[in-house]
């Protein structure tokens, strides 16, 4: 018996041993624990008893191999803990039954201490990732229903009998399994081994199985985990490892998302550490598989027969077992734990899994064939260390080149991609689906308050009614998604920041700001780090509160609401700080809010706002349906659910608002697309009609029947056929995106031909594959080096460097005062101008989805005397070609700008020939430099550049108004290298700082007990 | 709480509603307005690049030069790159400098020589600068403004290819200035029936002369609508006479596309003379109503000529049959197409030997957009006379016109006058100061100028170069 400081149970214990009907029992008590108490207490009852101390064991297995080191002889041992009490036949009956079955294993049939009528475990099933689970149900009624003897794959080791021969001949448990699993692994050496593992129900014993309560650890999913996975990489054989252990990864995924969407980070934590845990032992692992195979007697194959097919976590998740008993385990584990037991738990959770599943399998075509980079879904680069080192190296290339930070969002792309074996087309899906299950998650903590499962579950079910995730995937707008998925953490936030109604502190306690705050401007926070322009949600929905708050007359809170407004935005800026860096170095620039927007009127009306048709594709009148369970909470809720429904709607009308104004062009500014101005309308929606749920469950309860109640049924059915147009989108398995980008259809030469180049990029903004500056109209532009343009320069740099020459020459040409632009943009380094007017080429997008360029414009570039359209081109695009380009970075003859004093002055002096040299990207770019040439830069000038021939710095003088010439002393191989300023680096250094300490603030948050 | 529920929906309710006539109301998506092909010259702010299409090189049917004209009260230089039409004719480019208020006449066939054709594209950064094609050929000489925008569609109202009978010769010259080759399409209308032809390529940086004497063979009247299907170009049509009865040459720039509203400013009934209207209907599907209205100098009115002209289709209009216009000296036609179906219209004016008139062709293609200031640079002999046409469109605004003289010595205040509602008024170039003077012309409101010019054995006719921001006629006040 191995005993850690037993409670006062421990008499009974022993005396059931004492009462032994079997003549030749001798007790052998190990302390693990180096309780002074302990052999006296034993003592007391069983004199002739052993107490051995293995204090310096770890686990219960450890500790009972203690016995090994003994001189007992015995052809049994009956190995227990220290809390089960033994009806006196009990040892007789395992005995007998080993004998007569030839069993290597005899488990009794352990029954609950306090309920002895309430079985505890007859036997567990395990399946092949070595998960257990009873063959019981829970707390199931004895009644004999299990009594006969059976094989099964393990028995616990709250008592089991076992051949001694056997015992010493597998060494004992597995010392480095401490607690849970070593039933399994022991249990499977011994089949392996050749033994039959048996239960002989009618050895009756209790049980009390509270090792939590005595330990004070909460680590049963952590250990389990561990060891299930050890076990198996012992036990099992190698090809059966090969298709166990990619299962195993993929339930371990399954698990993860769950708990993601649970709010208990934790969980995936320690589901994941199970693999770092057993990789560092890889080599303990291998030598006791060696040991294995020389005690093995039967082949894998058989021992694997006994095994439980399928999955037993699943089935036993379905089933309801998972989660019994865990007092004391940490908060989100016991809720969830907790919650499954109940029917309406479990719809929920089935219901989240059904939503996840809606998720994935509407997007199963974008999730095998890839995501196509068109719009916001940029390209990534070829590798991940690309993205890294643009992010580091403080220089950005697009439009006309200037200082500048790369959002850090690529760089946790970057991290990613490592961390998932490179894999950076997974990244690039997971970077575009992946937020919509971090908007579920948040979806389900910004309706946790409510207290109501129900209402969380059609939170859920409401954030895939809402059009705009799939109107935003097929529109490319990455911006809306993440503002889509950022929107209920603001919103939980900020609510739960004002502490009134459901948000209110629970007795005593002062309501915490800050960490609701912490919450939302971290979540806010992230995702400004992969689109700066979602932060406007949080003015949306701050003034939506505000409103409510006036409107419903409980303006509560509303001082507490402007601070943790102010907390939110702190937060964002300190995760973007250098962002915030660059803004404050620069002259501030609203076109990074803005996405090449200028304030101009569209076409967006109303109808299309308010039912989030910001896509391709319309979900029609069905979608209005939704309004019916809108209006629900507003009609029937009383209390803090009429308040916060009236939040709820006022965050609504302030979007649709903002998104209506800015679509006819009141304000004088450009706003961001419209997908992410109404994301916190769409949110709001969504936790509606979670407030509808909510409201039907407190408030029709006590209302007279009448209307009301009718208003409920007519909901499911409104939301059931508002749900329809996203039920049809499944049928493409890519939310009605095409497969297809512009990769293949520009006819874009390799710089490496003749030098690296620009291309001019005009279009609709949400075209556009990246960020640009407003042009005309509805049209926006943007300048890329070198083919098509990826993750890094999607983003707007603070500092817009020398952009403006490009407007500056755009501009004569619309009005008609030049015909010679290819010599302008010449200058300015661009070879192709590309007119965009779908957001993919055609087939895969319809003429009817098409922004027109101005025919104004086209007009204007068409009759430029040395910019030749080139034909054939998809029809989805126009391009021109520049006969009159110079490469970005040439060697021309000294004093080759001689007469030219700007860019205009090219229209009349040409330059002379000019060879492309040192083409690439980046802060490094190297190559052989002519002999007698001056180098011709043409970015914006910067004096951390530096050319250097051979060693030997170039000296650097002005040239065409806006550029930089090198005057080498001689040709050679040269190198031009940026060298970033120390301040951006220490500032990226300390964003990383600041980002995982707010990441590890913001999960501990999470998981602290709360009070609702 | 019932109250405050109600104050919420409504409130909720009447912010939707609001929301919604808002949104009926408000305007349309904003649009970069449409830059008119018009088909009037433009001398821009920041400078012009003219594309003169040209003419015929040494002993051709009309030797072309080009005349720069710097109306400027500084010297300017102007790049100027001619074109030939055969193969071997690779563009040459030379600078040319003008000292202020200067004319300089370049002969294209001394940059391009032994080429049947030859054009030119001149290049300025200066708002100064003009620049006219001038024509000299066996059947007589002619004058008009190099076009300042290329464009993908260009219509020719009016043409004549009866060649054996009547020395009637049609020639279209094509000129791409481009890097890329382009491909016209051509439909031709003529009184002899209908004809095309397809897939004529302009190579880049060429002239192309298509020889429509050679295409529709002895039509009275033939239209050309040229469709380019790939490329720009700039477009003009050449036309002899060379019988007994008629002897001239005419020069005229193709229409870029059509207008709803065209004016016609010199238009005159003479003895022996005949002035041909010709409308052109471009489109491919819809029958444009026109009327045609008669702007005079009298109080006289008079009815408009009312014509249907279906797709693809054209139109003449003898102006000398038309009874209505009897008694009528000089005076000015305004072309409107009722339905807003753009038409493109020219006027051709033929002196025959045996009246008063200075014998000779003359062609005129009408304007699509008015402006309110215009440059004129006036070209006529001592012996002959200009005048300077100036019309009002508007139907309630009267026009200041003040008229100036751009000299080597700066510029001249010779006159203003006051122009009524649809009213026109024409001004001789011995009032305006010399032959030679270059006029700017700038009015209260917008206007349409053209010029007319008759020497002793030639004529011409032409509009006017606008300087200020064009101003469609539907938007004229």
């Amino acid at each position: 018996m191995v005993a850690h400081r037993p409670g006062a149970w421990f008499e009974e214990t022993l005396d059931s041993l004492a009462t032994q009907d079997y003549p030749r029992l001798g007790l052998m008590v190990v302390d693990s624990a180096g309780d002074a108490d302990l052999a006296g207490r034993v003592k007391a009852t069983i004199p002739r008893a052993t107490v051995l101390d293995a204090s310096d064991t770890t686990g219960f297995g450890a500790a009972a191999d203690a016995v090994l080191d003994t001189e007992a002889e015995s052809a049994f041992l009956l190995i227990c803990h220290d809390d089960v009490a033994l009806a006196p036949d009990a040892v007789r009956i395992m005995v007998t039954e080993s004998l007569r079955s030839n069993a290597g294993i005899i488990g009794p049939k352990l029954v609950e201490w306090d309920r002895p009528d309430r079985l505890q475990h007859v036997g567990l099933d395990v399946d092949r990732f070595g998960v257990a689970a009873d063959v019981i149900e829970p707390a199931e009624l004895d009644q004999e229903q299990y009594d006969h003897v059976a094989d099964f794959s393990a028995v616990p080791t709250a008592c089991m009998l076992v051949r001694a021969d056997l015992f010493t001949q597998l060494g004992g448990f597995d010392p480095s399994i401490s607690f849970r699993v070593d039933d399994v692994d022991f249990c499977w050496r011994a089949m392996l081994a050749g033994s039959r593992v048996m239960v002989s129900p009618d050895a009756r014993v209790r049980h009390i199985e509270d090792l939590i309560a005595r330990t004070g650890i909460d680590d049963v999913r952590r250990t389990r985990a561990r060891h299930q996975l050890r076990t198996v990489l012992i036990t099992a054989s190698l090809p059966s490892l090969l298709l166990t252990i990619p299962l195993q990864v993929l339930l371990t995924t399954g698990e993860a998302a769950l708990a993601v969407a649970a709010g208990s980070f934790g969980q995936v934590r320690e589901v994941f550490g199970a693999y770092g845990w057993n990789l560092r032992r890889f080599g303990e692992i291998l030598r006791r598989r060696r040991a294995l195979r020389q005690d093995r007697h039967l082949r894998f194959v058989d021992v694997k027969q006994t095994q439980q097919r399928g999955s037993v976590r699943i089935s036993a998740f379905i089933r309801g077992q998972i989660g019994r008993n865990r007092r004391g385990i940490g908060a989100a584990s016991r809720e969830i734990a907790a919650s499954v037991r109940t029917g309406t738990a479990r719809v929920s959770w089935l219901v989240a899994l059904g939503v996840v599943v809606f998720i994935l399998f509407g997007s199963r075509s974008l999730i095998t064939d890839g995501v196509p980079a068109i719009g916001g879904f940029s390209a990534f680069p070829a590798h991940a260390g690309d993205m890294l080192s643009q992010w580091w190296n403080g220089w950005r290339d697009r439009d006309l080149g200037s200082p500048g930070t790369v959002p850090s969002g690529v760089a946790l792309l970057a991290v990613a991609s490592w961390l998932l074996g490179g894999s950076l087309g997974l990244v690039r899906t997971l970077w575009v689906i992946g937020p919509l299950f971090v908007g579920l998650a948040g979806v389900w903590r910004m309706l946790r308050p409510t207290g109501s499962r129900r209402a969380q579950t059609a939170g859920l079910l409401a954030f895939i009614v809402v059009p705009l995730p799939w109107a935003a995937l097929g529109a490319g707008s990455l911006a809306a998604i993440y503002a889509y998925a950022a929107a209920p953490w603001v919103i939980d936030g900020l609510l739960r920041s004002e502490g009134i109604g459901p948000h209110a502190p629970v007795g005593d306690a002062p309501a915490s700001m800050i960490r609701p705050a912490l919450i939302a401007g971290v979540a806010l926070g992230l995702a400004a780090l992969f689109e700066p322009t979602v932060v406007v949600i949080l003015p949306i929905v701050a003034v939506g509160f505000l409103l409510g708050g006036l409107v419903s007359a409980h303006p509560a809170g509303v001082g507490r609401l402007v601070v943790a407004t102010s907390l939110v935005g702190f937060v964002v800026a300190v995760l973007s700080l250098p962002l915030v860096l660059d803004l404050l170095f620069s002259a501030p620039t609203w076109a990074i809010i803005a996405d090449g927007r200028s304030g101009a009127a569209s076409s967006l009306d109303l109808s299309r706002i308010l039912r989030f048709a910001v896509g391709p594709s319309d979900p029609g009148p069905l979608i209005w349906l939704i309004g019916i369970p809108m209006a629900l909470p507003l009609l029937i809720g009383r209390s803090w659910r009429f308040d916060l429904a009236v939040k709820a709607w006022m965050v609504c009308l302030t979007g649709w608002a903002v998104a209506l104004l800015s679509a006819a062009g009141v304000f004088p500014f450009g706003l961001p697309d419209a997908a992410v101005l109404v994301a916190a309308p769409a949110a709001a929606v969504v936790a509606l009609m979670g407030l509808a749920v909510a409201s039907a469950e407190h408030d029709l309860r006590t209302a007279r029947f009448g209307w009301r109640h009718m208003m409920a049924p007519l909901a499911v059915v409104a939301v059931s056929l508002g749900a329809l147009p996203t039920i049809g989108l499944l049928q493409t398995g890519r939310w009605g995106l095409g497969p297809g980008d512009f990769e293949r259809s520009l006819p874009l030469v390799p710089p490496a031909a003749n030098g690296s180049y620009r291309i001019l990029w005009i279009g609709a903004p949400q075209f556009l594959p990246v960020s640009g500056r407003p042009l005309v109209a509805n049209m926006a532009w943007a300048a890329t080096l070198d083919g098509l343009p990826t993750l890094a320069d999607r983003f707007l740099p603070a500092d817009e460097g020398s952009a403006r020459e490009i407007e500056t020459t755009m501009a004569r040409a619309l009005d008609g005062g030049t015909s010679r632009l290819g010599r302008d943009l010449g200058g300015l380094g661009i070879r192709y101008v590309v007119m965009i007017e779908r957001l993919q080429p055609a087939p895969f997008s319809s003429v009817d989805d098409a922004v027109e360029i101005p025919p104004a414009l086209v007009e204007a570039f068409s009759s430029q005397l040395d910019l030749a359209r080139v034909e054939g081109t998809n029809s989805s695009i126009r391009v021109f070609v520049n006969t009159d380009w110079t490469s970005v970075r040439s060697a021309l003859v000294p004093g080759f700008d001689k007469g030219i004093a700007t860019l205009t002055d090219l229209e009349t002096h040409l330059l002379p020939g000019s060879t492309g040299v040192l083409a690439g990207t980046g802060s490094a770019i190297s190559g052989p430099v002519p002999d007698g040439t001056e180098v011709l830069v043409l970015q914006t000038p910067d004096s951390h550049w530096q050319l250097s021939i051979d060693g030997n710095r170039a000296a650097h003088r002005p040239a065409l108004g806006w550029a930089t010439a090198f005057s080498p002393d001689r040709g050679g191989n040269g190198s031009l290298t940026y060298s970033t300023p120390l301040w951006r680096r220490l500032a990226l250094l300390t964003q990383v700082v600041i980002l995982l300490g707010l990441l590890v603030a913001s999960t501990r948050s999470l998981l602290v007990k709360r009070s609702v | 709480m019932r109250t405050i529920r109600s104050l919420t929906i409504l409130f909720i309710s009447g912010t939707l509603v609001l929301a919604a006539l808002f949104d009926r109301s408000r305007g349309a998506a904003a649009v970069l307005p449409a830059v008119a092909a018009s088909s009037v010259s433009f001398a821009a702010p920041g400078g012009s690049t003219w594309f003169c299409p040209g003419g015929s090189g040494d002993n051709g049917p009309a030797r072309v030069g080009v005349e720069v004209v710097n109306a400027g009260s500084a010297s300017v230089e102007v790049g100027i790159t001619a074109m030939g039409s055969k193969p071997s004719s690779d563009p040459v480019t030379d600078t040319i400098a003008i000292g202020a208020g200067g004319r300089t006449v370049v002969p294209l066939e001394t940059m391009i020589p032994d080429d049947p054709w030859v054009g030119a594209v001149l290049e300025t950064g200066n708002p100064d600068v003009i620049v006219d094609q001038i024509f000299d050929g066996p059947t007589g000489t002619d004058r008009s403004p190099c076009i300042t925008r290329t464009a993908e569609s260009w219509v020719v109202p009016y043409g004549a290819t009866r060649i054996e009978s009547d020395g009637e010769q049609m020639v279209l010259l094509l000129l791409n200035p481009f890097p890329d080759d382009a491909v016209v399409d051509i439909d031709f209308d003529a009184d002899v029936g209908l004809d095309s032809l397809s897939g004529v390529v302009a190579p880049a940086n060429r002239v192309t002369a298509v020889d429509i004497t050679n295409e529709v063979t002895v039509a009275a009247r033939v239209s050309a609508i040229i469709d380019v299907v790939s490329g720009r170009l700039a477009v003009s049509r050449i036309q002899t006479y060379n019988s007994e009865v008629a002897r001239g040459l005419s020069v005229e720039a193709a229409s870029p596309g059509g207008s709803p509203v065209i004016y016609l400013p010199n238009v005159e009934l003479a003895d022996g003379r005949t002035d041909v209207l010709s409308i052109t209907n471009p489109s491919d599907d819809e029958i444009a109503q026109v009327d045609v209205e008669i702007v005079a100098e009298t109080d006289v009115p008079l009815d408009p000529i009312e014509l249907t002209i279906h797709p693809r289709r054209t139109v003449t209009v003898r102006l000398p049959d038309e009874p209505r216009l009897a008694g009528l000296d000089k005076f000015t036609l305004v072309v409107r197409s009722l339905s807003g179906v753009p038409v493109a219209a020219s006027l051709d004016s033929l002196v025959a030997p045996d009246g008063d008139a200075v014998v000779g062709a003359a062609a005129e293609t009408g304007a699509d957009v008015a402006s309110k200031d215009w440059l004129v640079p006036i070209e006529a002999t001592d012996t002959g006379r200009a005048d300077v046409v100036v019309v009002n469109p508007s139907v309630d605004a009267v026009a200041r016109v003040g008229f100036s003289v751009i000299g080597p010595g700066g510029t001249t205040r010779i006159s203003t006058v006051e122009l009524g509602p649809t009213r026109r008024t024409s001004v001789t170039a011995s009032e305006l100061g010399g032959s030679q003077a270059v006029v700017r012309i700038v009015a209260s409101s917008p206007v349409v100028v053209g010029i007319e010019a008759a020497g002793l054995t030639s004529r011409s006719m032409s509009l006017g170069i606008r300087t200020g921001p064009a101003v469609p006629f539907s938007e004229v006040p």
